[in-house]
C-alpha cells in the first residue's frame, strides 16, 4: 500500500504531530534536532515533505515574506488524515517488531 | 541578537550554491538558522556554520555529475604535476604573487575604511559638517552651542559629540614634563565611542564646567609609559599647560579614538560659539542616513552666527563615519592601491592562463585522442580544471602567507609614523573576508584557465588535428594577445614604480640648500599662565640662547618660530597677512595675501649655514624698541619687487585683524623651504624674534659630531631654566625631515614593491611562454638548422615572433601608466610624472627585460638541438 513510510518521513511526521499538526520546515528541523540530535539540512526536509505532499499525507502553504529571512517566504506543512493514519500504522509496526527486544536494545544503548 | 543577518558576501556565496525547486525557502531557512545560531554564540562561529550549511545544501545531483570519476582525473592531474613540476610551481608562484598583491591592496583599503568604529552599531555612527550652501566648498566645524542645539532639536540623533586634537604640556604627577597628544572632547564622546575606564571614570557632563581643575582621562598606553601603570594615579593633581588639572580616570587597554595620549573636556562654557570642533553623532536605531539629511535640512540658518569668517548661508551635511573619512582623505590614492592590486591579479591570471594554454597546446594530440575515444566536453574541461586547480590551491596558500606578512608590515609602518597606535577604526591584518576573496580569486583562476584552454580545444577541428599530428607552426594568437595585455598592465605599474624609485632617490639625495646633518632641534611652548608678557618670554628665550651657546661642542645656536622644512601648527602659526608698502591700497585686511612669517634670532642663517643673499641679516641691536626691521625671502622679493631691490622697502604683518608696525626690509633671505616640501616657491618674511616675543619657538644648535649626543644637554638647559617646561621633538634635522616627508614613504614606497612584483610577473610570464613555445619548435628549428640556418637566425626568428605583442603592450603600458600617475603627485617627491628620463628608463627596462626573457629560452633551445634525433623521429 501507499502508506509505507521511510525513517526520515516517520520522524518528520512525528515532529509535525508534536508541533500541533502544523509547522514550518525550519521548526520541524529544529524539533528533530532537539529530540534526536539528528542534524538535517533544510533542503532534505523539503525534499521529504514534498514527497509526502504528493502522497497527500501533508498539505503545504506559504506564509508572508519576512525581513528575518531576507525578504523570503516561509513554507508551512499541515498534517492530513492520511498522513496521520500512515504514521499510526508505521508506529504500530515498529512497536510490534520491538516487542520482547526493547529491554535488550536499551541495555545495548546503556552499555555504549 | 534576533534580526542579525549573515554578512553580505556570505549571503551571496550561499545564494550561488543553493539551487533547485525549494531555493527560496532553503535560503530563508538558512538565514533564520544563522540568526538563531548568532543568538547563541559569536559572529564568526555563526558565519562558519552558515557557510557550512550552504555548502552542504548544494544539490547532490549536480555535484555527483561533476565529481563522478573525478578520482581518476585527479590522479591524472597529479601525474601531470609530477612530470612538469616547473610549470606548476612557476604557475603557483605567479598566482601567489598576483593574488597576494590583490589581497594586500584590498587589505589596505579595508583596513582604512572597511571596519567602521569599534562600537556595537558602527553603521549608525555619522559625521556631520557644515558647507557653504551655494558652493558646497570647505567644511566648517561646530561650537558647543551648535552641539547643544542639534542634540535637543534633531530627534533622529541618539547622541552628539564634539572633538578636536590638541597638543598639551603636561607636568607634575611624579613624572618629567612632557608634550602630549590630547583629544579635547565633549563628555558625550565617551558614550558614543563606548569607551570604558580601567580605573576611575570617564569624563562626565560636569567636567565641561569652566571652574576648577581640568579633568583628565589617561589613555592606557600613555598611563603605562608615563606613570608606570601606577593604579593610584586617579585623583592626582597635574599641571596642564600651566593650569591645574586632575586625573579622573584611566581607559581600559586598547580603548581609544584617534591615537591620543589623554582626553580633556571642552570647557568653553555653555553657549560658547567658537567653531573649533568636529562632530560625531549616532543615529537613533532604525533611522537611515537619508532621514538624517532631511532632518538636518534648513538647520544651517538656525545655528547662531559667529565672527570666524563663516559665510551666513550654510547647510549641514552628514555621512556615515567611514564614508565621510573616505570622502575627505585619500579616495584617489586608495582607488589606485586597489586597482594596482587588481592589475597585478589580472597579470598573474594572464600569466597562468598563458602557461596552461601552451601546455594544452603541447597536449593537443593527447586531448584529441581522448575525445576520439569518447571523453565528453565536461570530462575534458574537468581534467583541465583539475590541472589548473593545483597551482590555484598552492597559489592560494602562498597568497595568504604573502598577504599576512605584508599587511603586518604595513600596520607596523603606520604605527611607526603615527608614533603609537593608529586610529581605532583602522587595522591592517589578514581576516576571514580577505581569505574568502583569495579563495574566490583562486577559484576564478581555475575557471578562467580551464575555460580558456578548454574553449580553444573545442574550437579545433578534431579529425584535422589527429591527421596533422603535432601542429606546432600555426600562429599563437591568443597567447600573443595575453602577452600584450600582460606587458601593458605590468608596464603601467612599472612606470608608477619607477616614478616612486625616482621619488625615493630624490628624497635621499636632496640638497635642501641648508645645513641639516649637524643640527639638533627641540620645540618649546611657553604657557600664558607663567609667561604672560612679552618681557617674560624674551627673558626666557635670551637665557635659553645663552645657555645653549655655552654647551661645549655647540658651534651655533638659534631660535625660530619655524624651522626650514618644518611647520608647526602651533599657536603662533606660520601664516600671516602681509602688506607691502606702496602696493595698491588695501581696503579690507581680509583681502591681504597670506605669507609665511618666521620670527628668528640673528644667528638663524649662520646656524643653517645659509647666508643672506643681499643686504644684511638681523643684528643683536634689532630688539624691541629699535627700528622695526624684516628680511624677505628671494621668492617674496621677486614677486613684490620685480624691478627694484627689496632692500629699503617696507612691509607690515597683520595679526588678528590688527596691523603691526611698518618694518624696513634690510636684507634678502635665501630660500629655506618655509612651506616645507609642499611648496617650492614660498613667499615669506623673517622678523627678529626679539621684536615679536612669540610664545613658542624651536631651538636649533649646530654641533661638532653627532647631533643626538647633545640631546640630553639641550633638555638639561631647559630644565635648569624651568623644571616644568618640556622640550618636544628633540630630534636631529635629518630625522625631522624624514618625519616631515613620511607621506612619500608610507603611501608612495609600497608602490616600488608593486612595480617589482609586476616586473617579476612580466618577465616570468614571458620567459615561461617563450621557452615553452621554443621547446615546441625544437623540431622546426632542427629542420631549419639541417637546411643551413645559423643559430642567430633561428634565435632571431623565435624572438621576432613576439615583437608585435610586446610593442603593442609597451605602447599601451606608457599610456596606462601616465593615466595611473595622474593625481598621484602628492605621493611623489620632486618628480614630474611626464619626466622623459623616467619614461625612457621604464621603456628601456621593459624592452630589455622582455627581449632577454624571449632571448634566453630561444638561445637555450637553439644550443641544445640534437639534429640526428630530430631528423630521425620527425
Amino acid at each position: 500500500m501507499g502508506g509505507r513510510l521511510g525513517e526520515l518521513e516517520q520522524l518528520l511526521l512525528m515532529a509535525l504531530v508534536r508541533r500541533g499538526g502544523e509547522a514550518s520546515a525550519i521548526d520541524l528541523r529544529e524539533e528533530l534536532e532537539e529530540r534526536t540530535g539528528r542534524v538535517v539540512l533544510p533542503g532534505a526536509v523539503y525534499t521529504v515533505m514534498e514527497r509526502m505532499v504528493e502522497r497527500d499525507f501533508v498539505s503545504s502553504f506559504t506564509g508572508e515574506a519576512t525581513p528575518a529571512r531576507g525578504g523570503r517566504r516561509r513554507k508551512y506543512y499541515s498534517l492530513e488524515p492520511a498522513g496521520e493514519r500512515a504514521l499510526a500504522h508505521s508506529y504500530r509496526q515498529v512497536r510490534r517488531m520491538a516487542e520482547g527486544i526493547a529491554a535488550r536494545l536499551e541495555r545495548v544503548l546503556e552499555g555504549t | 541578537m534576533t534580526g542579525a543577518r549573515p554578512p553580505r558576501w556570505a549571503r551571496r556565496l550561499v545564494a550561488l550554491l543553493v539551487t533547485g525547486r525549494h531555493r527560496e525557502f532553503v535560503l530563508g531557512d538558512l538565514e533564520e538558522m544563522y540568526a538563531r545560531r548568532r543568538g547563541r554564540g559569536s559572529r564568526r562561529a555563526a558565519v562558519l556554520a552558515y557557510l557550512g550549511w550552504g555548502l552542504r545544501s548544494a544539490p547532490r545531483a549536480w555535484a555527483s555529475k561533476v565529481f563522478a570519476g573525478a578520482g581518476g582525473d585527479l590522479r591524472a592531474a597529479l601525474r601531470q604535476f609530477r612530470s612538469n613540476p616547473r610549470v606548476y610551481i612557476g604557475g603557483s608562484a605567479v598566482l601567489a604573487l598576483g593574488l597576494g598583491a590583490g589581497a594586500v591592496a584590498w587589505g589596505i583599503d579595508y583596513g582604512a575604511f572597511g571596519r567602521g568604529l569599534p562600537v556595537s552599531a558602527p553603521d549608525r555612527m555619522v559625521a556631520i559638517w557644515m558647507v557653504e550652501t551655494e558652493t558646497r566648498e570647505r567644511r566648517y566645524d561646530f561650537s558647543p552651542a551648535d552641539r547643544e542645539l542639534l542634540a535637543e532639536r534633531v530627534p533622529v540623533l541618539d547622541g552628539v559629540g564634539l572633538w578636536t586634537w590638541a597638543d598639551v604640556t603636561l607636568a607634575g604627577g611624579g613624572a618629567a614634563p612632557q608634550r602630549a597628544r590630547a583629544t579635547r572632547a565633549s563628555p558625550s564622546m565617551f558614550d558614543l565611542l563606548e569607551l570604558r575606564p580601567l580605573h576611575g571614570r570617564v569624563l562626565a557632563a560636569f567636567d565641561a564646567e569652566p571652574d576648577g581643575p581640568t579633568a583628565v582621562v589617561l589613555g592606557h598606553r600613555f598611563w603605562v609609559r608615563r606613570y608606570d601603570a601606577d593604579p593610584d594615579i586617579v585623583g592626582r593633581a597635574l599641571d596642564l599647560d600651566g593650569r591645574p588639572a586632575v586625573v579622573v580616570g584611566v581607559l581600559a587597554p586598547g580603548e581609544r579614538f584617534v591615537s591620543e595620549d589623554l582626553w580633556i573636556p571642552i570647557r568653553d562654557g555653555r553657549g560658547a560659539t567658537g567653531r573649533d570642533y568636529q562632530m560625531l553623532a549616532r543615529l537613533t536605531p532604525g533611522v537611515a542616513a537619508e532621514d538624517l539629511a532631511s532632518a538636518l535640512g534648513g538647520f544651517g540658518e538656525r545655528l547662531p552666527p559667529d565672527g570666524d569668517g563663516r559665510p551666513p548661508e550654510v547647510r549641514l551635511e552628514a555621512a556615515e563615519w567611514v564614508a565621510s573619512l573616505r570622502a575627505t582623505s585619500g579616495t584617489r590614492y586608495m582607488a589606485i592601491v586597489v586597482w594596482s592590486g587588481v592589475l597585478l591579479f589580472l597579470m598573474a591570471l594572464a600569466n597562468v592562463a598563458n602557461l596552461f594554454l601552451v601546455r594544452a597546446r603541447a597536449r593537443t594530440r593527447e586531448l584529441a585522442v581522448r575525445r576520439a575515444l569518447g571523453a565528453g566536453r565536461l570530462r575534458i574541461v574537468r581534467q583541465l580544471a583539475l590541472e589548473a586547480a593545483i597551482p590555484a590551491l598552492l597559489g592560494f596558500v602562498g597568497a595568504c602567507a604573502i598577504a599576512a606578512v605584508a599587511l603586518d608590515w604595513y600596520q607596523g609602518l603606520r604605527e611607526i609614523y603615527a608614533g603609537g597606535p593608529i586610529s581605532s577604526w583602522q587595522a591592517y591584518r589578514l581576516e576571514l573576508p580577505h581569505v574568502a576573496v583569495l579563495a574566490a580569486g583562486a577559484l576564478l583562476s581555475t575557471v578562467v584557465v580551464s575555460l580558456v584552454a578548454g574553449l580553444r580545444e573545442f574550437g579545433r577541428d578534431q579529425p584535422g588535428t589527429l591527421r596533422a599530428g603535432r601542429g606546432t607552426t600555426s600562429r599563437f594568437r591568443l597567447g600573443q594577445g595575453l602577452v600584450a595585455v600582460e606587458v601593458a598592465l605590468g608596464g603601467a605599474l612599472i612606470l608608477l614604480s619607477a616614478l616612486m624609485i625616482r621619488s625615493a632617490w630624490n628624497l635621499r639625495s636632496m640638497d635642501w640648500g641648508f645645513e641639516t646633518e649637524s643640527v639638533l632641534t627641540g620645540h618649546v611652548i611657553l604657557d600664558d599662565a607663567r609667561y604672560p608678557t612679552p618681557d617674560d618670554r624674551l627673558r626666557f628665550w635670551d637665557a635659553v640662547s645663552a645657555e645653549l651657546a655655552a654647551i661645549p661642542g655647540v658651534e651655533s645656536t638659534t631660535l625660530a618660530t619655524q624651522l626650514p622644512m618644518i611647520r608647526y601648527a602651533g599657536r603662533w602659526g606660520a601664516v600671516r597677512a602681509v602688506e607691502v608698502d606702496g602696493r595698491d591700497p588695501v581696503l579690507d585686511p581680509a583681502d591681504l595675501p597670506l605669507h609665511y612669517v618666521d620670527a628668528v634670532t640673528p644667528t638663524f642663517f649662520d646656524t643653517f649655514e645659509s647666508p643672506v643673499v643681499a643686504g644684511r641679516g638681523f643684528a643683536p641691536s634689532d630688539v624691541a624698541g629699535a627700528e622695526p626691521v624684516a628680511l624677505v625671502n628671494t621668492h617674496f622679493a621677486r614677486r613684490f619687487f620685480p624691478d627694484r631691490s627689496a632692500v629699503g622697502g617696507r612691509v607690515r604683518v597683520w595679526r588678528d585683524g590688527e596691523p603691526g608696525p611698518w618694518r624696513t626690509i634690510v636684507g634678502i633671505a635665501p630660500h629655506l623651504w618655509m612651506d616645507t616640501d609642499e611648496n617650492e616657491n614660498p613667499e615669506g618674511v623673517y622678523v627678529p624674534l626679539a621684536q615679536t616675543a612669540p610664545a613658542e619657538a624651536s631651538l636649533a644648535i649646530r654641533v661638532r659630531g653627532v647631533p643626538g649626543d647633545y640631546a640630553q644637554a639641550l633638555r638639561d638647559v631647559v630644565r635648569r631654566l624651568d623644571p616644568d617646561l618640556p622640550v618636544a621633538d628633540v630630534r636631529s634635522m635629518p630625522e625631522l625631515i624624514r618625519f616631515r616627508t613620511r607621506t612619500y614613504r608610507v603611501f608612495g614606497f609600497p608602490f616600488i614593491w608593486v612595480g617589482l612584483a609586476a616586473l617579476v610577473l612580466v618577465v616570468g610570464g614571458l620567459y615561461a611562454v617563450v621557452s615553452y613555445i621554443a621547446s615546441l619548435r625544437t623540431a622546426e628549428f632542427g629542420i631549419r638548422a639541417a637546411l643551413g640556418a645559423t643559430l642567430p637566425e633561428l634565435v632571431a626568428r623565435s624572438v621576432l615572433a613576439g615583437v608585435p605583442a610586446i610593442a603593442i603592450g609597451l605602447a599601451a603600458a606608457i599610456a596606462c601608466g601616465l593615466a595611473l600617475t595622474r593625481g598621484f603627485s602628492r605621493f611623489m617627491f620632486e618628480v614630474d610624472p611626464w619626466s622623459p628620463a623616467v619614461i625612457a628608463a621604464t621603456f628601456a627596462t621593459l624592452v630589455l627585460t622582455t627581449l632577454l626573457a624571449s632571448l634566453v629560452p630561444a638561445l637555450r633551445t637553439g644550443r641544445r638541438l640534437d639534429l640526428v634525433r630530430i631528423l630521425t623521429t620527425e
